[in-house]
C-alpha cells in the first residue's frame, strides 16, 4: 500500500504540468463535440487524433486520447437522447428513454441524469482499474477461445429474449445478425466468404457503417415519413406525440433540473450498471452495446416501475449509461497488465503508447509505475472535465431541441455519410450504409428487434472465430465446450433459457387458442 | 509591374531548378488502421522524412482485405512519384493464403525498407521442453497434444505447418487474428506454442521472462536471442520473409526513387529517429530496394507452400 | 396473417437462400460451416416465429413500405452515394442538403441557401482545417 503511494505521489508530479491537464481537457471536449455526431464514434475519434499526439509529450498525448475516448462516450448520447439518434452505436440504449423524454420536454434532465450516471460508473470503473488491475487481468485470461465462445452465446441469448416483441423473434433476429456479419470475410482465414466476387467487401462490413446505416439513416427516413404521414391526417395527438410544445420548453425549468430524489432513485440503476459494465468491460472483445442493454435489462427487471421503461424512465437512461461507460476502465486492464488491448479503442491506444516508445506488457507496471499512476490519475480526473464540460455543453446544445427537424435531420443524413467514408477513407463503403438502411426500414416495418441483430452483428464474427479455434486446438472434437468448466456452464445457462421460453411461449398460444 | 514579375519567374526558376523532387506534398497510403503497430512505426519516420524533404507528407490510411485495397489505391494513383505505398513484403502473398489471386509485383518498385520484423516461435515456461529440438521430441512422444497459434501471420504458420509435415508431427494448429489474441490465449494457457513478430505483445512477455523463445520461423537473426537459429540454418528449405518498405509504381521516375532512398537511409541513422524506437523491441534498420526485392522473392517461395500443404 | 408471422416467414425464407447460396460462395467446406449452421437455426426460428405468433398488435406510428417519399429518400441517398464516388462529397453535400429539405416540405429557400453554405463550411473546417483529414 505505501508503494501504492508513492507511486500515486510520483505520478502527481509527472501531472502537474499544464501541459498535460490541457491535453487532457482538450481531449475530452473534442471528444464530447465528435461523439455527439452521429457517425463520429469513439474509434474515430481516436483515429482522427492519434497524429496530433504526435506533438505533445508521451503523458500528455496519452491523456488527450483517454480524455477523448471519455468525451466521444458520453457525446454519444446527446443525440441519442435529443432526437433519437445515436451518436455512438452504444448508445442506443440510451435513447429508449432518453428520447420519450424529450419528447416529454424534459430533454436537459435526460441530458443530466445521463451525464451523471456516466461520469459515477466511468469514474468507479477508473478506481477498479487503478486497484483491481492485477486480479482482474488473471481472471480475464483464463477466458480462453471455448470459454469466449460460450459467453458470447449466453449473452446473444439473454439479449435475444429480452427484446421487446418478444423471445423468439428475438432469438430469429439475432440469427439473421449473425448470418449477416458472415457476409465478407471467413474471419480465421481471412479468405473471401459471401462476397461474391466483390473486394471491398472480402474484408467484410465494418461495424460503423452498419451501423450508421442501420440505426441511424433509417431512422431518419423513418422519422420524416411518419412525421409527413401524421401531417396528412392531420392528427391532433401531434403535438402530445411528435413536437415539443415551445411553451413547455420556455416556461418550466423543473423539467430540466434533476432534482435529489431523482437522482437518489438513479442510484442503484448506477451501481448495478457499473457492476455489470465492469464485469463485461475486462472481458476482451464483448463490448460496450452489451454492458448497456445487460444493465439495462437487469435495472427494468429490478426496477418498482417496469412499465415506465421506454417511457422515460430516468433509471433506464442511467443503467444504460452506467453499464456503457463502466467498460471503460476495465477495457484498459489485459492492455496495461498484458500488453493485450481489449477492444479496438484499447487497440488505438496501444499505438499510441507504442508511438510514443512505450510497451506495455507485463513488465510496464513495474519498470514505468510512475507513468502509469500519472496516467491511471488523468483517466479518473477526465471524468470531472468530462462532467464539467457536459454540464456547459448540455446546457448549450439542449437549445438544439428547438431547432426545425427538418435541418436536423439534413445536417445528421450528411454526417452519417461523411462517417461512413471517414472509417476506411472508402466511398464504396457508403453503398454498405445504404443496403443496411433499407434492411433496418424493413426490421422497422416487419416489427422485427433491432437490438439483437446489431449485438449479433458486432459479435458475430468474433463468436466463430473463437469456436472455430476451439475446435481447430482441440481436434474437431466438439466436447472441448462442455468439458471445461466455465464454457459448459454458460452453454447450459442459455439452452435452458431458451427450450424454458420457447416453452412458455407455446403453452401460452396453446391455452389461448383453447 | 514588370520587375515584380521578373523577380517572380527567376525565383521560380531557381526553385525548379534547384530542387526537382520533390516540389510539392507528397501523399503516402498506408494500408492499416490509423494507430496500429505499422501505421504507427511509419508514421516516426515519415516525421522524420518531412523535415528532411522539406515538403508535407500526407498519410492516407486505406485498410481493408489484408492491404489489398490500400495497394489497389495505389496503383491506381498517378504514377508521378508522389505517391508511395508503405507495404510489409509479406503482404504482397497474404491473397495467396486465402485463396485470391495474388498481388502483381512487377507493378511496384522497391524503394526502401526501414524496418524487418522476425517471427518468432514462443513456448511457455512450465513446458517441458525449453529448445527447439526437445520441443520436436517432446510432440514426436506426444501426438496430438501440442497446441499451436499463429499471432496473425499466415505464411508463417504455413511454414509451421511445413516443418510439422517434415518432422511428421502432430500438432494442432490454429490461427488468431493477430499477436495480441494469441499472446493472451498462451497466457492464459489456452495454447502451448504461439507465433509472434519481434515487438508483439508475445515478444515483450518473453523478454519479461514470461514466455520462451524457441526458435525464429524467419529469415534473419536476432541479436536479442543469439542462440536461435532460422528454419533455413535448421535445414528446412522455407522460411517466412517480412520486411516494411516503401514504394512506388514501377512507371515511377528514377530521381524520385533515389531521392526518397536517400532521404530514408539519412533519417534511420539519427539519434533522435532511433531514441523513438527504443523499448518496442524492433530497431529500424535501412534497406536498399534489392534487400526488398529480395524480400518479396523469399515470400513468394513460401506462398507455395498453400499449394503443396493445403489448407 | 399478422405483420410478425410475415416477417418470420421472410426470416426463413431468406435462411433458405443463404444455405443454398453458401457453397457457391467459399472456399473451404470449415468456411462455410458457420452460416449454413446459422441459416438453419435461422429457417428453424423463422417457423417458430410464424407459428407462435399470437394476435396482431395494432400501432400508430406506422407507415407504408412502398410510400413515394420513403422511396424518394433511399433514391436521394443512392444518388448522394453515386455523385460521392464519382465528384467529390462537397459537390454531392451542396446537393444532398437543399434537396432533402425540399423533399421534407421546406420552401423557405433563403434559409435552404443560408443553411446549405453553413453547414458545407462547418463540414470544411472540422474535417479539413481542424483535423486534416480531407474529403475526396
Amino acid at each position: 500500500m505505501t508503494e501504492l503511494l508513492s507511486n500515486v505521489m510520483l505520478g502527481m508530479d509527472l501531472l502537474l504540468q499544464w501541459e498535460v491537464l490541457f491535453a487532457a481537457a482538450g481531449g475530452v471536449v473534442a471528444g464530447l463535440m465528435m461523439g455527439a455526431v452521429p457517425g463520429l464514434s469513439d474509434i474515430i475519434a481516436i483515429c482522427l487524433m492519434v497524429p496530433f499526439t504526435f506533438y505533445l509529450n508521451p503523458i500528455a498525448g496519452i491523456a488527450m486520447l483517454m480524455g477523448l475516448s471519455k468525451g466521444a462516450n458520453f457525446g454519444g448520447a446527446i443525440p441519442a437522447i435529443l432526437f433519437n439518434i445515436p451518436g455512438t452505436p452504444q448508445a442506443v440504449i440510451t435513447a429508449f428513454d432518453g428520447y420519450p423524454l424529450t419528447k416529454q420536454g424534459k430533454a436537459g434532465k435526460a441530458l443530466k441524469v445521463a451525464l451523471f450516471a456516466s461520469c459515477i460508473a466511468d469514474g468507479i470503473s477508473d478506481l477498479i482499474l487503478i486497484f483491481l488491475a492485477a486480479p482482474v487481468a488473471m481472471a480475464a485470461i483464463m477466458i480462453g477461445p471455448a470459454e469466449h465462445a460460450s459467453v458470447v452465446i449466453f449473452a446473444l441469448v439473454l439479449i435475444s429474449i429480452t427484446s421487446e416483441t418478444g423471445p423468439v423473434i428475438g432469438l430469429a433476429s439475432m440469427l439473421f445478425g449473425l448470418l449477416l456479419s458472415s457476409v465478407g470475410a471467413d474471419p480465421l482465414s481471412g479468405a473471401p466468404r459471401l462476397a461474391f466476387g466483390s473486394d471491398e467487401l472480402s474484408s467484410g462490413i465494418n461495424i460503423v457503417p452498419m451501423a450508421l446505416g442501420f440505426f441511424v439513416v433509417s431512422e431518419i427516413i423513418w422519422q420524416i415519413c411518419l412525421d409527413k404521414k401524421k401531417e396528412a391526417e392531420r392528427v391532433k395527438l401531434q403535438l402530445l406525440e411528435d413536437q415539443i410544445d415551445p411553451s413547455i420548453e420556455q416556461k418550466s425549468k423543473k423539467n430540466h433540473s434533476l432534482s435529489f430524489s431523482e437522482f437518489k432513485r438513479c442510484i442503484p440503476a448506477i451501481g448495478r450498471g457499473t457492476l455489470i459494465g465492469s464485469s463485461i468491460g475486462a472481458l476482451p472483445g464483448i463490448g460496450t452495446t452489451v454492458g448497456a442493454y445487460l444493465s439495462y435489462v437487469a435495472t427494468k427487471k429490478a426496477s418498482k416501475h417496469p412499465e415506465d421503461f421506454g417511457k422515460g424512465s430516468i433509471e433506464g437512461i442511467a443503467a444504460a449509461e452506467a453499464g456503457n461507460n463502466a467498460c471503460n476502465g476495465p477495457n484498459l486492464i489485459p492492455l496495461i497488465t498484458l500488453g493485450i488491448p481489449g477492444n479496438l479503442a484499447a487497440a488505438l491506444i496501444l499505438g499510441a503508447f507504442t508511438m510514443q516508445g512505450l510497451t506495455p506488457g507485463p513488465m510496464f507496471m513495474e519498470q514505468q509505475a510512475p507513468l502509469l499512476y500519472a496516467l491511471f490519475i488523468v483517466l479518473f480526473f477526465s471524468n470531472f472535465f468530462t462532467l464539467f464540460f457536459g454540464i456547459l455543453y448540455t446546457k448549450l446544445i439542449r437549445k438544439m431541441v428547438s431547432l426545425p427537424k427538418n435541418y436536423i435531420y439534413s445536417a445528421v443524413l450528411v454526417f452519417a455519410l461523411i462517417g461512413t467514408y471517414i472509417v476506411h477513407n472508402n466511398t464504396f463503403e457508403l453503398y454498405f450504409t445504404l443496403i443496411f438502411s433499407v434492411i433496418g426500414l424493413l426490421c422497422r416495418k416487419g416489427k422485427i428487434p433491432m437490438i439483437p441483430l446489431l449485438i449479433a452483428y458486432i459479435l458475430g464474427s468474433s463468436l466463430e472465430l473463437k469456436i472455430r479455434q476451439t475446435l481447430d486446438l482441440h481436434a474437431y472434437d466438439f466436447s472441448v465446450f462442455l468439458t471445461k468448466p466455465i464454457s459448459c456452464v454458460f452453454l447450459s445457462f442459455s439452452v435452458v433459457v431458451i427450450v424454458y421460453t420457447i416453452y412458455k411461449k407455446l403453452k401460452s398460444k396453446a391455452t389461448a387458442t383453447e | 509591374m514588370k520587375r515584380l514579375f521578373l523577380v517572380l519567374f527567376l525565383v521560380i526558376g531557381f526553385a525548379v531548378n534547384g530542387q526537382a523532387y520533390p516540389d510539392r506534398p507528397i501523399s503516402m497510403i498506408v494500408p492499416y488502421n490509423a494507430g496500429g503497430s505499422l501505421d504507427s512505426m511509419t508514421r516516426i519516420v515519415v516525421e522524420f522524412m518531412k523535415q528532411e524533404l522539406d515538403v508535407p507528407i500526407l498519410i492516407n490510411n486505406r485498410p481493408g482485405a489484408s492491404g489489398t485495397i490500400g495497394a489497389e489505391a495505389f496503383l491506381k494513383a498517378k504514377d508521378d512519384g508522389y505517391t508511395v505505398l508503405v507495404f510489409p513484403t509479406s503482404s504482397f502473398i497474404t491473397p495467396v493464403f486465402q485463396g485470391r489471386k495474388a498481388i502483381n509485383t512487377d507493378e511496384f518498385k522497391p524503394v526502401g525498407g526501414f524496418i524487418k520484423s522476425e517471427r518468432i516461435l514462443f513456448g511457455r515456461t512450465d513446458a517441458p521442453y525449453k529448445t527447439f529440438q526437445e520441443l520436436i521430441s517432446y510432440a514426436r512422444e506426444n501426438p496430438g497434444k501440442l497446441k499451436f497459434g499463429s499471432g496473425g501471420s499466415t505464411d508463417t504458420a504455413y511454414v509451421f505447418k511445413y516443418i510439422l509435415q517434415k518432422e511428421n508431427l502432430d500438432i494442432n494448429v490454429t490461427l488468431f487474428n493477430g499477436g495480441a489474441p494469441a499472446a493472451a490465449a498462451i497466457m492464459g494457457k489456452h495454447v502451448d506454442l504461439i507465433e509472434g513478430g519481434n515487438g508483439s505483445p508475445g515478444d515483450v512477455a518473453a523478454m519479461a521472462g514470461k514466455l520462451i523463445p524457441l526458435t525464429i520461423l524467419s529469415d534473419g537473426k536476432l541479436s536479442k536471442y543469439p542462440d536461435l537459429k532460422t528454419p533455413l540454418d535448421l535445414g528446412y528449405e522455407y522460411a517466412s520473409s517480412v520486411m516494411f518498405g516503401f514504394f512506388l509504381h514501377a512507371s515511377a521516375p528514377a530521381e524520385a526513387a533515389q531521392a526518397l532512398e536517400k532521404t530514408l537511409k539519412k533519417v534511420l541513422q539519427n539519434e533522435k529517429l532511433l531514441e523513438k524506437f527504443a523499448g518496442r523491441g524492433v530497431t529500424p534498420q535501412f534497406f536498399t530496394g534489392d534487400e526488398l526485392q529480395n524480400s518479396i522473392e523469399a515470400g513468394k517461395k513460401v506462398a507455395k507452400l498453400y499449394e503443396i500443404i493445403g489448407e | 396473417m399478422t405483420r410478425l408471422q410475415i416477417s418470420g416467414g421472410a426470416i426463413a425464407l431468406l435462411g433458405v437462400l443463404i444455405f443454398f447460396i453458401t457453397p457457391y460462395q467459399v472456399n473451404s467446406i470449415q468456411s462455410g460451416a458457420f452460416p449454413r449452421i446459422v441459416s438453419l437455426c435461422l429457417i428453424v426460428f423463422g417457423v417458430l416465429v410464424a407459428l407462435t405468433t399470437e394476435k396482431s398488435e395494432k400501432t400508430n406510428d406506422d407507415i407504408k413500405l412502398f410510400n413515394p417519399l420513403l422511396l424518394c429518400y433511399l433514391v436521394l441517398v443512392f444518388g448522394t452515394t453515386l455523385m460521392i464516388r464519382k465528384y467529390g462529397f462537397y459537390p454531392a453535400i451542396i446537393i444532398l442538403l437543399p434537396s432533402c429539405l425540399v423533399l421534407f416540405g421546406e420552401r423557405n429557400y433563403k434559409t435552404i441557401t443560408l443553411f446549405t453554405i453553413i453547414t458545407t463550411g462547418m463540414i470544411y473546417l472540422i474535417i479539413d482545417v481542424l483535423l486534416g483529414s480531407g474529403l475526396p
